[in-house]
C-alpha cells in the first residue's frame, strides 16, 4: 500500500511563495517520494521491467517516476493520480481514463487536494457561473474547470509540472489523446473487489433518498447533479467491503446527451435563469462549438464510427460520471474498481446507450419528498445567493414543474441542482457568492 | 418538586415547577421545558422525573394564563410575549445558580422555544430539544390536509395539489380548529386580537378539571406560530434532539428527518428520534425514555466519549 492510502484517502498540499525556501516542511511531504491515490494494474510487469522486488509499491513508484518522469502515465496502467515532489519540481499526473481526481488552484500560491471540498474550504473560490450554466444544461462533463473560479481539475491522462523556485510556475502541461487513453486503459488485470449492489429503483425509500442529498452536496463540496448519485451514496454507505466493483447499472443511469438537446442547451429552462447566468450563453455556445470541432477532427483523424452524442458520451460523460462515483466512494473510505475502463467494455456501453433513464420522483407521488413541491418551497426560503441566479417564483417554478410530464429526468436534475445549490449557499455562503 | 413564582418583565408571576436531583448528587445541566398548547406542566411530570434521575435539574414552566401562572387564560398582551417570558425565566435562574441550560418543549411549546432562539439567540443555551413541534404555518409539515389546503396550495404554488388527505375522525380530537373569519378580522382590526380565533377540541367540563385552556386568541395563536421555521432551525448551533411519534396526528412523519437534513447545519450535533406507534400525546412516554439518554450522552461526564468531550470543551472555549 502506498503512503497515500495509509493516510486514509486524504491528500492536501498548500504551498505559498513564502514557503518555498523551506520545502522540506511541506506538511510531511518527503522529497523523491511518490504519493498515489488509486491502484495499478500492471505492477508485476513494471517490477520485472525495473528490476524491483515485487510487492514494494512505493519503491516501484519512485523508480518509475525517476525513469520515465513526465511520461510515467504511459507506462503505469491502472486508475490513479500520482504526486511527486522532486527537488524544485512538483509533478502531478493521472492515468488514462482516471476516475480518481485531483484538484489544484494556483492563485496566491499553489494548493492541491483530492477532494474539492477541502480545497474550496481553504481557498477563496468564487462560483464559476459559466460552469454552473454548463452543468444545468449539459450535466456533468469531464474537463478542466470546476464550479469554482481558479480551482481546476487534473484531467485524465494529464501531467503537470510546477517549478517551485522563487515563484511557483507551471512549466509543463501535457495530456494523452483520447485514442491513446483508450489503448492504455486496455489492461484488465484489476484488483479483486466485491461487486456493488445493482441499481434497483423499485424498493427505494424516496424520502430517505431525498434527505441524503444535502449531506452528499456538503461532502462533495458542490451541488448534486443527479438523484442517482444520492442513491449510489446510500448503497456505498451500506456496503461493508473496502473495494467495490462498479456495476453497469450505475453507468447506464448517467446523463446521456442526445444531439438535439445538446444544441438546444438551456432553452427549455431559460425562464428560471436570471441575467448573470444568461450572460454565460456565449461561453456555453463557444464550448459547444469547441466540442463539435474536436469531434470533427477526431473523426477525420481516426475515422471513428461514432455519432457525436456517442463520442461525447465516451470521452466526456462517462469519465465525469465515473469520477463522481469514485469521489463518493472515497468519501466513505472505499475504492471503486471500474471494469468499464477498457475500450471494448466502453464501446459496448456507448453503443447500448438507450433513452434517458426514468426519473426517481414523480408529480403523482404523495410524499413530502416530492422534489417538485420541495423546489417550489424554495420560493419561500430560497437564499439570496440562489435568488441572484434563479427566478424562484411560483409562476415560473410551476411552469417548469408542469414540464415534468415531458422532460421528467431533466426537470428532476434541474431541481436537484437547484435544491442542493441553495443548501450549500445556506451553509457555505462565502463559497458560492 | 417545588413551585417557584417568577416575576416577568410586566409584573405577572409565572409558575415554574422545579425538579432537582437528590442532595449530594451531581447536577449536570438545567432543562427548561415548555408544555404544549392548551395544556399545562402537570402533564409532563413523567419526563421531568426521568431526566432528574439522570442528574438533570428540570424546570417545567407554565405559560402565562396557563396552569398556576398569572395572566388571562387564552390570550397574551402582544405577539411574542411568551418568548419574552422564557427570557425572563432563564435570567432569573441564571442569576441564582448558573448551570448549562437546555431548552425545549412539546408541540407548541417547541415552537415557542424556536421563536425564543430566533429572537434572543443561543448564547445562553447549551442544547435544545423539540418534541413533536407543531409547526402549522406552512403546508409541508402537516400530516393531514386541512379543508382549505387545496386552495392554499394553489395560491402558494400556482398548481393543483397532487393529493388531498383529510384527517380521519380519530385524529380530529387533537387538532385545533381555526375560525378563519375571526382570524382575518383580528388581522385587520388589532382591537379584536384578544378574542378567540382558535379552539382546541374537548369538553369544557373536562378542560376545567384538567386545567386546560381551550380557546386561543389571535395574539396567543400567533405567539405559538413561526412563519419561517427553516430560517430559525438554520441558526441553531447547539446540540439538538428532534423527537416525534411515527403516528403523530399533526406532523408528517418525514418532516423532522427532512428538517434535520435540509435545514440544520451539516456539521451540527443533531439526533432525530422517530418513535414507532406513538402519536402526538403518547410520544411523551417515549420522550421520557429517549431524552434522558440523549442528555446523558452529551452532558453526563462519565458517559461522555472522548470525541464528544472534546466537542464540549470546544463549546465551553
Amino acid at each position: 500500500m502506498s503512503k497515500y492510502n495509509k493516510q486514509g484517502c486524504l491528500f492536501r498540499l498548500l504551498l505559498t511563495d513564502q514557503q518555498l525556501p523551506n520545502q522540506q516542511e511541506l506538511q510531511g511531504f518527503e522529497q523523491e517520494q511518490c504519493y498515489i491515490n488509486g491502484y495499478l494494474t500492471n505492477e508485476q510487469a513494471i517490477c520485472a521491467q525495473l528490476k524491483i522486488e515485487s510487492g514494494n509499491q512505493q519503491a516501484l513508484l519512485n523508480a518509475a517516476l525517476k525513469r520515465w518522469g513526465d511520461k510515467v502515465n504511459k507506462h503505469l496502467c491502472g486508475d490513479y493520480v500520482l504526486v511527486w515532489l522532486n527537488g524544485e519540481q512538483l509533478l502531478v499526473t493521472s492515468s488514462a481514463r482516471a476516475s480518481f481526481t485531483l484538484y489544484y488552484q494556483q492563485h496566491n500560491g499553489l494548493a492541491l487536494a483530492t477532494d474539492l471540498s477541502h480545497l474550496s474550504h481553504q481557498v477563496e473560490g468564487t462560483l464559476n457561473q459559466e460552469q454552473l450554466l454548463q452543468a444545468l444544461t449539459l450535466g456533468p462533463l469531464a474537463g478542466k474547470y470546476t464550479c469554482f473560479d481558479h480551482i481546476s481539475q487534473l484531467q485524465s491522462g494529464e501531467t503537470l509540472i510546477w517549478q517551485l523556485q522563487q515563484t511557483i510556475k507551471l512549466s509543463h502541461q501535457a495530456r494523452l489523446s483520447h485514442a491513446e487513453q483508450l489503448i492504455l486503459a486496455q489492461d484488465n488485470n484489476q484488483p479483486t473487489a466485491e461487486p456493488i449492489a445493482i441499481r434497483v429503483t423499485d424498493d427505494i425509500d424516496l424520502t430517505e433518498l431525498f434527505n441524503q442529498m444535502p449531506s452528499l452536496a456538503h461532502r462533495l463540496g458542490e451541488p448534486v447533479m443527479d438523484v442517482t448519485l444520492a442513491h449510489f451514496d446510500n448503497i456505498v454507505q451500506a456496503s461493508e467491503a473496502n473495494s467495490l466493483l462498479l456495476d453497469d447499472s450505475w453507468l447506464t443511469a448517467r446523463n446521456m446527451i442526445d444531439e438535439r438537446s445538446f444544441y438546444q442547451g438551456y432553452s427549455w429552462c431559460k425562464g428560471i435563469l436570471k441575467p448573470p447566468l444568461l450572460k454565460q450563453r456565449d461561453q456555453l455556445k463557444k464550448f459547444q462549438q469547441q466540442l463539435t470541432t474536436t469531434f470533427e477532427a477526431a473523426q477525420n483523424e481516426q475515422r471513428e464510427s461514432l455519432s457525436f452524442s456517442q463520442w461525447l458520451d465516451l470521452h466526456y460523460v462517462i469519465p465525469a460520471w465515473c469520477q463522481i462515483l469514485q469521489r463518493i466512494c472515497q468519501h466513505h473510505g472505499k475504492t471503486l474498481i471500474n471494469p468499464y475502463i477498457g475500450s471494448k467494455q466502453l464501446m459496448n456501453l456507448v453503443m447500448q446507450a438507450d433513452n434517458q433513464p426514468t426519473a426517481y420522483f414523480s408529480l403523482q407521488q404523495v410524499s413530502l419528498a416530492n422534489i417538485y413541491d420541495a423546489m417550489q418551497r424554495l420560493f419561500h426560503v430560497g437564499e439570496p445567493d440562489t435568488l441572484k441566479l434563479f427566478n424562484l417564483n411560483p409562476a415560473i417554478t410551476a411552469r417548469l414543474v408542469r414540464r415534468q410530464t415531458d422532460l421528467p429526468r431533466r426537470v428532476e436534475q434541474l431541481s436537484v441542482i437547484l435544491l442542493t445549490f441553495d443548501y450549500l449557499a445556506r451553509f457555505h455562503p462565502g463559497r458560492l457568492n | 418538586m417545588n413551585t417557584l413564582m417568577i416575576q416577568a418583565r410586566d409584573g405577572a408571576k409565572l409558575a415554574c415547577h422545579r425538579y432537582c436531583p437528590e442532595e449530594g448528587l451531581d447536577t449536570y445541566a438545567r432543562l427548561l421545558f415548555l408544555h404544549g398548547g392548551s395544556f399545562n406542566s402537570r402533564r409532563y411530570a413523567n419526563i421531568a422525573k426521568a431526566c432528574v434521575k439522570s442528574g438533570f435539574e428540570v424546570i417545567l414552566c407554565d405559560w402565562r394564563g396557563h396552569g398556576n401562572s398569572e395572566g388571562t387564560p387564552g390570550t397574551c398582551d402582544y405577539v411574542g410575549q411568551l418568548e419574552d417570558d422564557i427570557s425572563d425565566t432563564i435570567s432569573w435562574f441564571e442569576q441564582r445558580q448558573p448551570l448549562p441550560l437546555i431548552l425545549g418543549g412539546h408541540s407548541s411549546g417547541s415552537v415557542v422555544c424556536l421563536r425564543y432562539i430566533e429572537k434572543y439567540g443561543q448564547d445562553k443555551l447549551s442544547g435544545c430539544y423539540f418534541i413533536a413541534p407543531a409547526i402549522s404555518n406552512t403546508l409541508e409539515p402537516l400530516r393531514f390536509d386541512a379543508p382549505g389546503s387545496k386552495k392554499s396550495f394553489m395560491m402558494n404554488y400556482w398548481r393543483k395539489k397532487p393529493s388531498y388527505h383529510p384527517a380521519p375522525e380519530s385524529s380530529l380530537k387533537h387538532i385545533p380548529k381555526m375560525n378563519n373569519r375571526k382570524f382575518l378580522l383580528a388581522l385587520v382590526l388589532p382591537f379584536l386580537r384578544h378574542r378567540t380565533v382558535m379552539r382546541f377540541p374537548g369538553s369544557a367540563k373536562m378542560a376545567a378539571l384538567e386545567g386546560r385552556v381551550l380557546n386561543y386568541s389571535f395574539n396567543l395563536m400567533a405567539s405559538v406560530s413561526i412563519a419561517k421555521y427553516s430560517k430559525a432551525f438554520r441558526q441553531i448551533k447547539v446540540p439538538i434532539a428532534l423527537i416525534c411519534g411515527e403516528s403523530d396526528e399533526i406532523l408528517h412523519p418525514s418532516f423532522l428527518p427532512t428538517v434535520a437534513q435540509w435545514h440544520l447545519p451539516p456539521t451540527l450535533d443533531k439526533e432525530v428520534y422517530m418513535l414507532p406507534k406513538l402519536n402526538h400525546m403518547s410520544v411523551l412516554s417515549g420522550a421520557a425514555r429517549v431524552l434522558p439518554q440523549w442528555l446523558a450522552q452529551r452532558w453526563v461526564k462519565s458517559a461522555v466519549p472522548q470525541a464528544q468531550e472534546e466537542h464540549l470543551v470546544e463549546q465551553v472555549g
